[in-house]
């Protein structure tokens, strides 16, 4: 609870610390980085889009060395079966010779789950993640298994124009917190990462914060206060979104098939209020909700027809909406 | 942190005391507004002088003025919260005096009080550092400017009025002022007497100009007034036989013979109008300088010569119903020739007058030159179908027709002109006209190729019937009497 300045400032600096030692492994990505903490904190989930090569799996797994968290790792393939990520009931045999059914856990049984290269799964695997990301439960059967928190899925997945790919599902998407784009490192960075990778020894990264202290900062970002017109921003630029008739946006009716739903301004204020307090800030401005848009809406707007044939993206639309709001 | 930073209230302070001055600021601006305004009352008072402009004025421009500065100035006064977005985006601040002030005064239970007291202390520290006067500088509202040209104007022509007046006097326009002492041609009209777009003072102009051909008891009436009382065809009736008015209570003419011993523009009244009817310029005819009495009397003249042509068409109504008599047959049948001559066209009066006789058929189809002294007198731009009424008049006299010849022709050529209303009564209607279409076809197996719509409907429904509100006033006694004739020969 932040009920001292000691204590807010405690909180900046544990995040900090993580921050830190990601970055011993990952060179430049501080958006990439930001988000993904960002992700952890607000209680969400986390996609990253990219071609590969850029690092995506390396920072997460980075991430679940950093945290003293259970971390799991699933590589999506197209013949993934559901039970391979939930787990399955199996037979089990005493030493008496009696039988009964256990279930028998997933991989998602973890605090930290890596679903790398998630696109490349059937939708139907893909929707097995479904009531986990958004229950924190897993069904077997007749039984519910509910995850222990935190809870967070590091999906990655390549850009859906490449071969065999499956585009999530739009409910999927929605239920990521937020998107980020893995652009190509700068070439002083690029540098850098030749540089720290020819070194035969590997920095070693840290555990420094464990799973009471991630939930503490859950908490403590919770109570950072939202003023009205900060609140009434964020619902306005999802509103801007949305394709109704009456809309006064134009861009949105058309470009925009389906605008972003209500888990996008939630999205906006969650995400607002863990930037504040990485920022040592104990309340949010229009300035974090601003920035957070493009990750937390991006991918909850689907496109029409005329979008892609002049070649606009959700990113370019979103911030002439952003502009128009200004 | 210090204890004074974090004293309660200095967020508060801080937002009241940036309010006061953008209260201040939206004042003076509101305050030269209402200036400006006054002062645009003065001007205008000062530009068409106390002639146009009353003083009245420049009260309700000054209270106009008030009024819309305390409008402005209420609803431009932003509340304390809007003061303190103010704060947080001019200072850079991601909304921490903002928030500060409005969870300070919010009811607990949706957030954490602990968080909210904290968040104060870091706002209340950052508003112990803003100065109000550098986030909120008075500058100079725009509306100065306006209101420093409109005093500038107001004082220059407060300046030319006095150079230009040896007494100071605010009544006289300011241009007036600037045309009198510049070029002398635009003198002070009389005091009280408003001048009116379109007129000219007359009693400034010099009298000879005022058209001295005309003697003020002969001069004709306002041909405006002639054009807006009486129909073109009326009108050319009256020029082309006047002659024949003797016939109609109320009218008065002048012999012919009168006429032509008076020779070419020795008769004011027909050189007047044929100089109008040449030129074009009827409506352009300035004004009796005569006054009142002329008026009248032509307001009279008008009178008789409306009554006389009521007279008139109810004697030609009588004329086609009745059986005629030879006497007044030849009266009437001349006088009915004569209008049908003078009111239908060249071709109908040309045929008319053959019937009547030869030799002013003649004239009439060769363009009337027999008649033309008569003609030119009567109406120097006539067309030949007009020049052959004229003929027609001095024929008749000259020769013995028959006091019935061309009456059928005269009721026929009547009927057509009715008829022809009637016409175009119905051709008007036509144009929207819906109704039923039947084609007929062999009895053969026919391949429609585009779609059929088989519609209903009566003829009364589309407008096909014609009431008698609808028919002409002058007409709805002759139409009466025709379909009461028909009827009778139905019988």
């Amino acid at each position: 609870m932040i009920a001292t300045e000691s204590v807010a400032q405690s909180a900046t600096d544990q995040i900090d610390s993580v921050r830190a030692e990601i970055h011993k492994v990952i060179v430049g990505h501080e958006q990439v980085v930001d988000g993904v903490l960002n992700a952890l904190l607000a209680g969400g989930h986390v996609l990253l889009e990219g071609v590969p090569g850029l690092g995506k799996t390396t920072l997460l797994r980075t991430l679940g060395r950093a945290l003293h968290l259970d971390y799991s790792r699933i590589q999506f393939t197209p013949d993934l079966m559901p039970a391979d990520i939930l787990g399955s009931v199996v037979m089990d045999t005493n030493e008496l010779g009696a039988k009964s059914l256990r279930f028998e856990r997933g991989p998602i049984f973890a605090h930290l789950l890596l679903a790398d290269e998630i696109n490349r799964a059937t939708p139907r695997t893909q929707s097995a993640l479904l009531e986990a990301m958004q229950e924190k439960t897993v069904t077997s059967g007749t039984n519910t298994h509910t995850l222990e928190e935190p809870f967070l899925v590091m999906a990655t997945q390549n850009p859906l124009e490449m071969e065999g790919t499956y585009p999530l599902p739009e409910a999927q998407l929605d239920r990521f917190l937020v998107k980020i784009l893995v652009e190509y490192p700068e070439r002083d960075e690029l540098t850098a990462i030749v540089e720290r990778t020819a070194v035969p020894v590997q920095p070693e990264v840290r555990a420094v914060l464990d799973r009471r202290q991630i939930l503490e900062l859950r908490a403590s970002a919770a109570q950072l206060l939202v003023a009205p017109h900060v609140r009434d921003y964020a619902i306005s630029l999802v509103l801007a979104t949305q394709p109704k008739p009456g809309s006064k946006n134009s861009l949105a009716r058309k470009y925009i098939r389906y605008g972003s739903s209500p888990r996008g301004a939630q999205a906006l204020v969650f995400c607002g209020r863990v930037r504040a307090l990485m920022q040592g800030r104990l309340q949010v401005s229009t300035d974090d909700v601003r920035a957070l848009a493009l990750p937390a809406l991006r991918h909850r707007i689907i496109l029409n027809f005329d979008a892609h044939a002049d070649g606009r993206t959700e990113d370019d639309i979103l911030l002439e909406i952003l502009d128009s709001l200004a | 942190m210090p204890e004074s930073s974090s004293s309660p209230g200095l967020v508060e302070a801080l937002v009241r005391s940036c309010r006061a001055r953008v209260a201040s600021q939206n004042s003076r601006h509101e305050c030269y507004l209402a200036a400006g305004i006054s002062l645009l009352g003065i001007c205008g008072l000062l530009l068409m002088g106390t002639r146009y402009v009353p003083v009245l004025m420049l009260p309700l421009m000054a209270c106009l003025g008030a009024w819309m500065a305390v409008q402005h100035w209420r609803d431009g006064l932003p509340d304390s919260y809007a003061i303190a977005r103010r704060i947080d985006s001019r200072e850079a601040l991601s909304d921490l005096i903002s928030t500060a002030f409005h969870f300070r005064s919010a009811e607990a239970g949706t957030f954490s009080r602990s968080v909210a007291d904290l968040q104060y202390q870091r706002a209340a520290v950052t508003a112990a550092r803003i100065r109000p006067a550098v986030v909120f500088p008075q500058t100079v509202p725009a509306t100065r400017r306006t209101a420093t040209v409109l005093l500038a104007t107001a004082l220059l022509m407060f300046g030319l009025r006095a150079i230009l007046q040896s007494g100071l006097s605010f009544e006289p326009p300011l241009p007036t002022l600037l045309m009198t002492s510049l070029f002398g041609v635009a003198p002070d009209p009389p005091a009280g007497t408003p001048l009116h777009a379109g007129l000219v003072d007359r009693s400034q102009v010099e009298p000879e100009t005022l058209e001295p051909e005309y003697p003020a008891e002969t001069q004709p009436a306002a041909p405006a007034e002639n054009d807006n009382q009486l129909s073109p065809e009326l009108h050319e009736e009256s020029l082309a036989e006047p002659d024949e008015m003797p016939e109609v209570e109320g009218l008065i003419t002048l012999p012919m013979e009168e006429i032509e011993a008076q020779g070419p523009g020795e008769d004011p009244v027909a050189q007047g109008e044929n100089e109008a009817l040449a030129d074009g310029e009827s409506a352009d005819m300035p004004p009796d300088p005569a006054g009142d009495d002329w008026n009248d009397e032509a307001q009279s003249l008008m009178d008789k010569l409306k009554q006389a042509f009521a007279n008139m068409l109810q004697t030609l109504d009588m004329a086609s119903v009745e059986t005629p008599d030879p006497e007044q047959g030849q009266e009437k049948g001349s006088g009915d020739a004569e209008e049908v001559a003078s009111a239908g066209d060249p071709g109908q009066s040309g045929e008319a007058d053959q019937e009547m006789s030869s030799q002013s058929a003649d004239a009439s189809m060769e363009g009337g030159e027999p008649g033309q002294e008569a003609g030119e007198t009567a109406s120097a731009g006539n067309t030949s179908g007009e020049d052959s009424s004229g003929d027609q008049s001095s024929g008749e006299n000259a020769s013995a027709a028959g006091s019935s010849d061309g009456s059928k022709e005269i009721a026929e050529a009547q009927q057509q002109e009715i008829l022809g209303a009637l016409e175009q009564l119905y051709m008007e209607r036509a144009e929207n006209m819906k109704g039923e279409v039947t084609i007929e076809t062999r009895l053969a197996e026919q391949a429609a190729s585009v779609p059929y719509n088989q519609r209903f409907t009566t003829h009364s429904d589309q407008g096909g019937s014609v009431t008698r509100d609808e028919i002409p006033a002058p007409y709805r006694a002759y139409i009466q009497n025709y379909f009461e004739t028909l009827r009778r020969n139905a019988e």
